[in-house]
């Protein structure tokens, strides 16, 4: 079995969730168990797969042992090892945390089998993104990700649907755009392959279908992405989506999706030593930092902690393509950090979100006013998470920034220095306007104390224990990769090969 | 072998020992003689491990360990040398005695956020100890940057409009110059390849003057701002609105001598005093803490209350340091470490009879201060004594640092700053003897009459401890803790360039 772990991490993933219908009829007592029995059997599986790749290098699998260009081939590198890691890490997290999110939520979700299935498909989908070898696998991915995050999306409630349907018409396109680009490179090279593509592409890199084809990729994935000028589908859908589907959206799944970005620019286009692909990562990088500082300002002009936390995934997931452009190990390293940091901070943010919905009854910044006396735990979590985001010691975020600055310098990008610092600053001015509420300001007293639910007339436990249990994770995950990040980046990311393209 | 892994990672102890504290005392929120307790506990087991350490230091050794590594070639890297050693055992020492005087202050006023107030306390003395054993610009920083964090609470304690005001301005201060100094420590590991601190520095030769000058000024952003250098001293006076054993914690301990220590150890330990000359920056830093120190000194003049009229004090005060570090000669530099601990002891002083007085007055305008010498005899005695020592007399702990500072402008050549130091000197007079003058020889104000005795002994006992302190070490100045030779051993250490 051992042997099978890069097609297992698929595979138990996609079984669980065709198994989910037929267990939850069954024996509807076991669901809960099977599902996240599987989760944690796939984290386990993550973990070894990492363990192999340090130890004995890149892993390549070829399904039924059938070589490539013929058989489908799934790589399991340091990169994808990482999204990998933090995609199984993630599902667990949340699947412990979706239940009583469900028990508690009003809206009173009907289909909660048919959540947990998108769900797992979801799962399945982010991590064969990340394990693909060849380049249509991956659209086949995408495309199971994409579909089922589109559904898990409608599934929030009316507003929602709207929101949904905007993100299916964006993504459609941008598969379109993306399955373009592999029909054009096919045509040119005659394989899928990605390892064989990076040596027969180089020749051909002045082709203008080539180009086309660089082009119409970075246009689908980018989309996915969110990368600004592509982002208009994100902040609705990231607004009105149910809370753990979400938390999965803005982590796992825009990880695979910059990943993917990785992967073809370094491992397909040969990174910067091509002039083509290193004019396109640098338009990546210009892009990125627009994002970084684009979504940043929105979020600061923001009422509403939702979208404001939307918004600030766009600023925080560019910075990824931001060390994906800049192209040092260093740079890389800090990307790769970027994905575990990002996934665990923006996913407990949402968790906390969703806790003071269920239990202030608000998400707008100016009412969160005595949080910290109703909620002690899910405040403590925020301030972590926040001072990750901004990029504050000892939190991981710290160490995403330090990586990312320093592999700008050796780069010798200056301008993407001061965009990085800028950055944590304007993530400090929305961040602590939320910390002042929840800690330091005093409820206004007359506002709720006539209404049953007012937030601090609410008495009772602050949240279910999973609930709090599964941000508490996610919160001394942030601690411990910050402290941990030496460590991962000498034994993991310094493994991440550039291919040749480095700077 | 368990004793040995103890005692090798006895920095780590020093800097960690506060942080369960922290916790313990969140945890004991609803026992106050509990809490107290665990803060107690924590000071007194710091103090211990701290200390054990001073022979060792005193003998010309450091002591380090490395127990992480936080990036590529770049550890989590302790050093205990005799100028980290200085600054942690005054901050140690001080944080016992703000403690106990915390106790007596935030009970005899009912204040309310007491635990989060004590729990900020534990964790800004975790961080100071990080900066003060820090071997590297990147432990450096990261401690830097926490004890911003960790104080931030302690500004806006109060929670009202005027304390998140200042509060705000302090992390837009702190925060923004952080930054800079981070890019400028990511440039020293580019240019130098490495950032461990060197005696001597380890910038010369790495690069051009120009690229060097600018360095130079992103590095000492964070530490200039924390040190209340003009023009960027705003958030210091505006801090004052935190509870007076906060102010005395800020402004005489923790976080502007985290500020004047980082100068320090920028200028000492990564750049040194020749190759500043050379680079042209030494002239202008000395220049700006001469105006600070100057107008600082005219500002605190003017100022009603007495507790602006410290902040600005302090502000004059701490550009000593610097201009000591500026003009980088022994007596200079000598002056610049023993004033880190003198100027320490004698404002801690201050603001704790500040405190005291305010504990029974709830008031600190200076004219309603008038006559209350006579029934606070105590108080007013230590408020008068180390006033007198922050203007340089001598017998006072402040002289033996001005002195060596006045030898060290001579040293250089550069008299108009004697004469700027002995200009200071006066004004600090002019601003405040006069509090103790009307204290002892002026009328009662109305609103105060019915003011009788002295304050509790919590707050009476550490203000007395801290100014008979200051005449001892005023007079014997490697009595107690041997600050003196910390000073002195940490300035030979820059000038040779060796520990």
């Amino acid at each position: 079995m051992m042997a099978h772990i890069p097609v297992l991490l698929v595979l138990v993933p996609l079984l669980t969730a065709l198994a989910l219908p037929a267990v939850n009829w069954m024996m509807p007592r076991l669901t809960q168990i099977f599902l996240k029995s599987a989760l944690l059997f796939n984290l386990a599986l993550a973990v070894l797969a990492m363990r192999h790749v340090v130890t004995e290098g890149p892993w390549h699998y070829w399904l039924g042992n059938w070589a490539p260009p013929f058989g489908i081939e799934f790589v399991v590198d340091a990169m994808s090892g990482t999204v990998v890691l933090v995609t199984a890490g993630m599902a667990f997290v949340i699947a412990l945390y979706a239940r009583p999110f469900f028990k508690m939520d009003e809206a009173g979700l009907q289909a909660r089998t048919l959540f947990y299935v998108l769900f797992t498909l979801m799962v399945t989908g982010v991590i064969g993104v990340a394990v693909a070898g060849d380049i249509f696998t991956l659209y086949v991915f995408i495309e199971i990700a994409s579909i089922s995050s589109y559904g898990l999306v409608a599934m929030g409630g009316r507003r929602a649907a709207f929101a949904a349907f905007r993100y299916l018409i964006l993504g459609t396109v941008a598969a379109t755009f993306y399955l373009l680009g592999t029909g054009l490179i096919f045509a040119m090279t005659g394989t899928l392959n990605m390892a064989q593509l990076s040596t027969l592409l180089p020749p051909m890199m002045g082709s203008p279908a080539i180009l086309a084809a660089l082009c119409f990729v970075m246009l689908g994935l980018g989309t996915k992405t969110a990368m600004v000028p592509l982002h208009a589908w994100l902040p609705d859908a990231h607004t009105y989506g149910p809370t753990p589907a979400i938390a999965f959206l803005a982590t796992a799944l825009l990880k695979a999706f910059a990943y993917g970005i990785y992967r073809f620019l370094y491992q397909v286009f040969g990174g910067h030593g091509q002039p083509v692909t290193a004019m396109a990562l640098q338009i990546l990088g210009w892009l990125a930092a627009a994002g970084i500082l684009y979504g940043s300002v929105m979020a600061i002009a923001q009422k509403d902690f939702r979208r404001m936390l939307a918004y600030s995934t766009i600023a925080q997931i560019s910075y990824i393509p931001l060390g994906i452009a800049i192209g040092t190990p260093a740079a890389l390293a800090g990307a790769a950090l970027q994905m575990i940091s990002h996934s665990m901070s923006k996913g407990c943010l949402f968790m906390i979100k969703s806790g003071m919905h269920l239990k202030l009854h608000t998400t707008q910044i100016s009412e969160l006013r005595g949080m910290s006396v109703v909620m002690p735990f899910s405040s403590l979590a925020l301030t972590i998470s926040a001072f990750s985001m901004i990029g504050l010691p000892p939190t991981s975020g710290f160490f995403v920034k330090w990586q990312l600055v320093r592999g700008a310098a050796e780069a010798g990008f200056g301008w993407m220095m001061a965009v990085l610092v800028l950055s944590g600053l304007l993530n400090a001015v929305y961040f602590f306007r939320i910390l002042e509420n929840v800690f330091i300001r005093k409820p206004e007293p007359d506002v709720h104390s006539d209404q049953s639910h007012g937030p601090m007339t609410s008495a009772g436990p602050e949240l279910p224990l999973p609930m709090l249990a599964a941000m508490m994770i996610l919160a001394a995950g942030i601690l411990a990769a910050g402290v941990g990040s030496g460590w991962l980046t000498e034994h993991i990311f310094s493994l991440i090969s550039l291919a040749g393209g480095g700077l | 072998m368990i004793m040995d892994v103890f005692m090798g990672a006895r920095p780590l102890w020093a800097v960690l020992v506060s942080i369960p504290a922290a916790f313990l005392i969140l945890a004991s929120r609803n026992k106050p003689n509990l809490r107290e307790f665990w803060t107690l506990a924590a000071a007194v087991l710091k103090i211990g491990i701290v200390y054990s350490m001073l022979p060792a230091i005193l003998r010309g050794e450091t002591l380090s360990c490395r127990p992480l590594i936080l990036a590529p070639g770049i550890e989590l890297f302790f050093r205990v040398d005799a100028a980290g050693m200085l600054f942690a055992a005054l901050a140690s020492a001080l944080w016992l005695l703000t403690s106990v005087f915390s106790i007596g202050y935030m009970r005899s006023l009912h204040e309310e956020h007491q635990t989060g107030y004590y729990a900020s306390f534990a964790l800004c003395l975790s961080a100071t100890m990080g900066i003060a054993f820090a071997g590297n610009l990147l432990t450096f920083f990261i401690f830097f940057e926490m004890l911003t964090l960790a104080t931030y609470p302690l500004v806006v304690h109060e929670r009202n409009e005027e304390a998140l005001k200042a509060g705000r301005q302090y992390l837009t201060y702190t925060l923004i110059s952080g930054q800079m100094t981070l890019v400028g420590i990511v440039l020293v590991y580019l240019t130098a390849g490495q950032g461990n601190f060197i005696p001597g520095g380890f910038m010369g030769g790495t690069a051009d003057g120009p690229v060097l000058a600018v360095i130079f000024l992103l590095l000492l952003a964070g530490p200039a701002v924390k040190a209340g250098m003009m023009p960027f001293h705003g958030w210091l006076p505006a801090a004052m609105v935190a509870p007076t054993p906060v102010s005395a914690l800020l402004h005489a301990v923790a976080v502007v001598k985290a500020g004047c220590f980082g100068v320090l150890r920028i200028i000492g330990y990564v750049f040194d005093p020749g190759l500043l000359l050379e680079i042209g920056a030494a002239k202008p830093l000395a220049l700006l803490s001469g105006i600070t120190i100057v107008f600082a000194s005219l500002i605190a003049l003017t100022r009603p209350n007495l507790k602006q009229r410290l902040a600005y004090s302090t502000i004059g005060q701490l550009s000593y340091i610097v201009l000591g570090a500026a003009l980088g000669t022994s007596s200079a530099l000598i002056g610049s470490f023993f004033h880190l601990f003198a100027h320490g002891i004698m404002k801690i002083t201050l603001f704790f009879t500040a405190g005291a007085i305010y504990t029974k007055t709830h008031d600190l305008d200076i004219r309603k201060l008038s006559g209350l010498g006579l029934t606070m005899p105590l108080t007013f005695m230590a408020y008068t004594f180390c006033a007198l020592g922050i203007a340089g007399m001598p017998l006072a702990a402040g002289f033996i640092s001005k002195w060596n500072l006045l030898l060290g402008a001579s040293e250089s050549g550069q008299w108009g700053y004697a004469v700027i130091l002995i200009i200071s000197g006066l004004l600090a007079c002019g601003y405040l003897l006069p509090v103790a003058y009307s204290a002892f020889r002026g009328e009662r104000d109305p609103d105060m009459s019915h003011i009788e005795g002295e304050p509790n002994l919590w707050t009476l006992m550490p203000l007395l401890i801290t100014s008979i302190a200051a005449l001892v070490l005023g007079i014997f100045p490697d009595a107690i803790g041997h600050f003196y030779s910390l000073a002195r051993i940490a300035a030979e250490n820059i000038l040779t360039g060796t520990y």
